[in-house]
């Protein structure tokens, strides 16, 4: 008898499952959209470059608020763009020798760059940005240098904005899925 | 029932092994290339997964072979690198063009990479694609003069052609001497068709309008292309014709056109409906026209081979069934393949070179191999894109170059292959490597 | 592209039609019926709208307000639609603060409706919400208000039946409460009241909505033409050197707006029930649908200002954004300078002095945890599926606003019918109208709110409670450092909103987003204030 009951539940249950309507719920479920569970959806990764000795182990982070000063839900410029606080910091690095790590924000294409900063001890540093595409490179300049209009030392860490991934459905066509890895830096 | 079934044990014993592992190869890691199959040289180029397509020059004096960087594992330079093969068996590094700000261009790098003579002066065309979250996203190709090689003191970047109108850049290109003897570059794009420019018009400082054409994709049942309409092509003469023909592979299938008019060019077969074909890549003819291989990339997929003459002849525009097929490995897949007739020469992926003969065009027969990649398929993104990329011929004297995306350039020498002209084999002298100083229509002087 | 034929009532919307068509989409049409107000009443026999009137409101005023049917002529194309007392937008209502005025209304279209009165924090009995306070007003039927308006803010009027549609149709109208103190903003040369909103429509007219059901229930519907005060060429004119202080409501179903004017410098006062803390500069007013925003600008410089609607859109087809601006109004400074130089109190940013002691006693509560936690989301049901593969596929980024309608076939293709918008409740796990949270009069409840990302198609929401005000304490775990007293607040994309309601008022209420079409396509509940 408890063989015949264990079939009957099956076959009821497959039953079910035919006669379900196709209601899809979208919410609440981590589909893992390129980002981890439980990150903020607009921050965004570094990836280390391997460039420079210990750090090829290194991680590192920005965190993408909208500016603390706005008095609405959300902060932009006058013409439309977004304005962003951002926190960087990294981890797992063991830097030796001379110079410091040194932070800049660029719009996608290069033709923009602004400087954030060094990275404290700490390796963190925050700074802002008003461009509604950018990349974030951490670079490792001199002692008292990477005060220019651009780097000069090699590129660290890099990272995209997760706006970044907005892309041109010219090359891939509107029904088909542009997948994660073909942005960013993180292979 | 102890009899019967030990003797069923027996015959399991002895099947099992066999069975689900289908066709075993001739290939293995302690003997990778058939008897025929001489290795000249092997130069390794770097990370895995870090070297794409490549192609030699066909004049001996100018013995270079330009391999393309791309980044399609985790880690590699993103450009060209310049090889001498002036010694085959010692293939020598002479110069190395990287895109700027390397670490910030994202995705591939360098993919596919044509030679050209122009006035005098050779270049070469690296086609870029990087990604569009990053710098270079409309960057479609850079051309460099390398005509004072082997100095690498005396090679310049000349132009970079940029298609802000289809980002992603250029995918594979095909360069082409026209009948009317300007030089064309043909390029996939993010586009319902193939680009087309003039190369003389850039180098000469003329890029604006250097843009001349471009070859559709028709509509299909699949759709126009509204994405990447082609994903390779050859160009070629066809002689019986006069036609300047266009070899392409995209969406829906292949389609031949005569670009004799590159403002107007008319698609005159197509090859679609043909079943396991929804979206073609390398497509290369007989010297003659005749008959066509084809490739689609995905695993299983062979290389099929069509015979044009129903099309020729006028009896049908469409074609749907292959004549033959040639697969070196059912399990995996092959990727481009070049036509020296009767001979095929692909560079298969995880197989390696693999050359097919197609004396007869309903049966293929396998003439050599060389299995230039050993390793696993990848563990991550696709498993099967690895090994041989990219395979081209000197016809000259029958020198064969592999670049594998693993194990970077290879030279071979096939035992009876000593170099090719078309006319040898009673067919017309076509084949991918185009004539610089000849004009492909002699017209009599009255 | 093959010829749109009319089917069922549609007409194709208007679209950019350089973006390629979804394939599998051609020809479609919205799964409901498609309405137009006024089928088969003669166009010409309707009166012609008028410009909105300003009604002085007195204590004990009893106001007659009937909700009809005009005529109006918008970019040349004359159109049936509804007004308040046949004006376009309804008569601005000016009353001081404390008052109390009968509106007695009377609905003439051939729809019920009601009126809600947006931000006042009224008897609940005359909030104006069919099935919770009230039966909907019939056509020929009336219904009295007694609207007392106990706070100073720029409050506004409008249905609370098929908002997508009667809304749309401009039902609507400003209610200004002045606070009896004279000094309450700075000083100013003069007022201007902004109505802002959009309008979807062709040349034939306007696009019809959704009968049963709303269309563009996904994004909500963006209009084509832009309004303010109902005018498609709203100008003013102004002497070099004038302050004036706008009154800035959106009443648009969906749109939110980046107002810009010119170069001049946008010095923010007050938004919906009240003053900042601080005034503030800012470089442009973003203001979501239902919410108001109050600004001083001065006009320094002769010439023509354009305010405008600046937005970075976007363009889905190449992966872009685009900066794409829109006229809302034209102001005029001529070189005559105002002989009253207000430039030195303009320079100054002033503090809200009643307002610290309020929050002083309420900060307690700042840091409290949540009494309730919200998420946005989304289930869609039948959808075309093109539409579907094609949001599935399209996942990498979602903005944080739709500032503009960047797919609108499928948009219009949603309707009521195949998307759900919901409110869920995390701690409870109750979604939409199965939520019932209740307090007692005097509650000081913090409410935090998830817009998440991980949806079918998030977007942004303006958020709004009716009867009640709130303050919103921080967004991203970041502080507001400048609070104000609100009844509408935007919720982005992937942020999260602390509110501090202060629960004062007793009744059955409504929580719901302020875009029309995700009010009828499920995305609110009611909450229930006990009087102590």
């Amino acid at each position: 008898m408890y063989t015949v009951y264990r079939v009957a539940i099956l076959g009821m249950s497959f039953s079910l499952a035919l006669t379900t309507s196709p209601v899809t719920l979208y919410g609440g479920e981590d589909e893992g959209m390129c980002v981890e569970a439980g990150v903020p959806y607009y921050s965004f990764q570094l990836i280390t470059t391997k460039n420079i000795p210990g750090t090829g182990r290194g991680r590192g982070s920005v965190e993408v608020t909208f500016s603390d000063n706005s008095p609405f839900g959300i902060s932009v410029t006058s013409d439309g763009s977004y304005d962003y606080d951002l926190k960087l910091s990294l981890n797992r690095i063991k830097l030796r020798g001379e110079g410091r790590l040194v932070a800049w924000v660029t719009t996608r294409d290069l033709s923009k760059i602004r400087r954030i900063g060094p990275l404290d001890p700490y390796y963190q540093v925050n700074g802002s940005v008003d461009w509604n595409k950018f990349l974030v490179v951490v670079t490792l300049e001199s002692n008292d240098g990477g005060n220019g209009d651009k780097w000069e030392g090699p590129v660290v860490f890099r990272g995209m904005s997760r706006s970044g991934m907005m892309h041109t459905m010219v090359g891939h066509g509107l029904l088909q899925e542009e997948n994660c890895f073909a942005y960013g830096y993180d292979g | 029932m102890k009899t019967i079934n030990a003797s069923l044990l027996l015959v399991l014993t002895i099947l099992l092994p066999r069975l689900g592992t289908g066709q075993e190869v001739p290939w293995s890691p302690l003997k990778r290339g058939s008897d025929n199959m001489d290795v000249l040289g092997h130069l390794p180029l770097g990370p895995r997964l870090s070297v794409a397509d490549m192609d030699i020059e066909q004049e001996l004096h100018r013995p270079y072979a330009y391999v393309s960087r791309m980044v399609y594992g985790f880690e590699g330079p993103k450009g060209l690198d310049i090889i001498s093969i002036k010694d085959p068996e010692s293939p020598e590094l002479l110069y190395e063009w990287r895109i700027e700000d390397q670490d910030l261009h994202q995705r591939t790098g360098g993919m596919d990479v044509k030679h050209f003579k122009w006035n005098d002066r050779y270049y070469v065309v690296q086609s870029l694609q990087f990604g569009q979250g990053g710098p270079g996203a409309e960057l479609g190709a850079v051309i460099l003069d390398v005509t004072g090689l082997p100095d690498p003191e005396l090679v310049r970047e000349v132009a970079r052609i940029e298609t802000p109108d289809f980002p992603g850049g250029f995918h594979n290109i095909f360069i082409y001497k026209h009948s009317n003897d300007r030089v064309y570059l043909f390029t996939t794009a993010s586009a319902p068709g193939a680009l087309v420019y003039d190369l003389g018009m850039i180098v000469d400082g003329d890029a604006d309008n250097s843009r001349v054409g471009m070859v559709p994709v028709p509509e299909s049942p699949l759709g126009s292309g509204s994405g990447r309409g082609y994903h390779d092509f050859y160009v070629g003469f066809h002689p019986d014709t006069g036609e300047d023909r266009f070899y392409g592979g995209g969406t829906g299938g292949y389609y031949i056109y005569d670009v004799s008019d590159l403002e107007t060019p008319e698609l005159r077969i197509s090859l679609t409906g043909v079943s396991g074909v929804n979206y073609g890549h390398t497509f290369t003819p007989s010297p003659d026209g005749r008959y066509v291989i084809a490739e689609t990339e995905y695993q299983y997929a062979p290389l099929r081979i069509f015979d044009l003459q129903p099309a020729l002849d006028g009896e049908v525009q469409n074609i749907r069934n292959p004549i033959s097929a040639f697969t070196a490995n059912w399990k995996n897949l092959v990727h481009n393949h070049e036509v020296r007739w009767p001979y095929v020469f692909v560079s298969g992926y995880l197989d390696g070179l693999q050359i097919f003969n197609l004396q007869d065009p309903e049966n293929p027969v396998t003439a050599g191999f060389y299995d230039t990649y050993i390793g696993p398929p990848n563990p991550v993104r696709s498993s099967m894109f690895n090994g041989a990329f990219g395979v081209d011929i000197r016809n000259a004297d029958g020198l064969i170059v592999v670049s594998d995306m693993s194990t970077g350039l290879w030279t071979f020498r096939m035992d009876g292959f000593q170099g090719w002209n078309g006319e040898n084999w009673g067919v017309p002298d076509i084949s991918s490597a185009q004539k610089w100083d000849q004009s492909l229509i002699s017209r009599p002087i009255s | 592209m093959p010829a749109m034929t009319p089917s069922n009532g549609w007409r194709m919307i208007p679209m950019d039609m350089n973006m390629p068509m979804l394939p599998g989409l051609e020809g479609a049409v919205p799964s409901v019926g498609a309405f137009l107000p006024g089928v088969g009443i003669d166009l010409a026999s309707i009166p012609l709208a008028r410009p909105s009137a300003i009604v002085k409101w007195q204590r004990g005023d009893t106001l007659d307000l009937s909700v009809s049917m005009v005529r109006r002529s918008i970019d040349g194309t004359e159109m049936l639609m509804f007004g308040y007392n046949g004006q376009y937008p309804g008569p601005l209502l000016d009353a001081i603060e404390g008052s109390t005025v009968v509106v007695r209304v009377r609905n003439e279209i051939q729809m019920p409706t009601t009126i809600h009165w947006h931000g006042v924090r009224l008897e609940n009995q005359f909030d104006g919400v069919p099935g919770l306070t009230q039966a909907p007003i019939e056509p020929g039927e009336d219904f009295i208000y007694e609207v007392k308006v106990p706070d100073a803010g720029m409050f506004w009027y409008h249905p609370h039946v098929r908002e997508d549609v009667q809304q749309d149709l401009g039902l609507y109208g400003n209610l200004l409460v002045r606070s009896p103190d004279p000094e309450y903003f700075g000083p100013a040369h003069r007022e201007e009241i902004l109505v802002v909103d959009d309008l979807l429509m062709d040349g034939e007219g306007l696009l019809p909505w959704g009968k049963e059901s709303s269309t563009h229930a996904l994004m909500g519907r963006f209009g084509n033409v832009m309004l303010v005060n109902g005018q498609t060429d709203h100008q003013m004119e102004t002497k070099t050197g004038e302050v004036i202080r706008f009154y800035i409501t959106n009443v648009a179903n969906s749109r939110t707006f980046n107002i810009t004017f010119g170069n001049n410098r946008i010095k923010l006062v007050a938004s919906d029930i009240g003053r900042y803390e601080r005034e503030q500069w800012t470089p442009s007013v973003v203001i979501a649908p239902g919410e108001r925003y109050v600004v001083d600008v001065q006009f320094d410089k002769p010439g023509e200002t354009v305010i405008a609607n600046t937005i970075q859109a976007i363009n889905h087809f190449r992966g872009e954004f685009y900066p794409h601006v829109d006229t809302l109004s034209r102001v005029m400074v001529s070189s005559q300078i105002n002989e009253e130089d207000l430039s030195d109190s303009f320079e100054l940013l002033r503090e809200n002095q009643e307002m610290i002691p309020e929050i002083e006693n309420l900060e307690r509560h700042f840091t409290k945890a949540p009494d309730y936690e919200l998420e946005t989301l989304v289930r869609v049901e039948n959808l075309p599926t093109p539409i579907v593969i094609s949001m599935e596929s399209d996942t990498l980024y979602v903005p944080p606003m739709e500032w503009n309608d960047a797919m609108p076939m499928m948009n219009w293709l949603s309707t009521g019918k195949e998307v759900t918008w919901i409110l869920k409740d995390k701690i409870s796990g109750l979604e939409k109208g199965d939520i019932h949270w209740e307090f007692e009069q005097g509650d000081i409840v913090k409410i935090r709110i998830f817009n998440s990302p991980d949806s079918f198609h998030p977007m942004n929401h303006p958020i709004h409670l009716h009867g009640q005000r709130f303050l919103v304490l921080n967004r991203d775990d970041i502080q507001n450092q400048n609070l104000v007293w609100k009844d509408t607040a935007i919720l982005p994309v992937g942020s999260t909103m602390d509110l501090l309601v202060e629960m004062s008022n007793p009744g059955e209420w409504m929580f719901h987003c302020h875009i029309a079409e995700h009010l009828h396509a499920g995305m609110s509940f009611n909450f229930t204030v006990r009087e102590y």
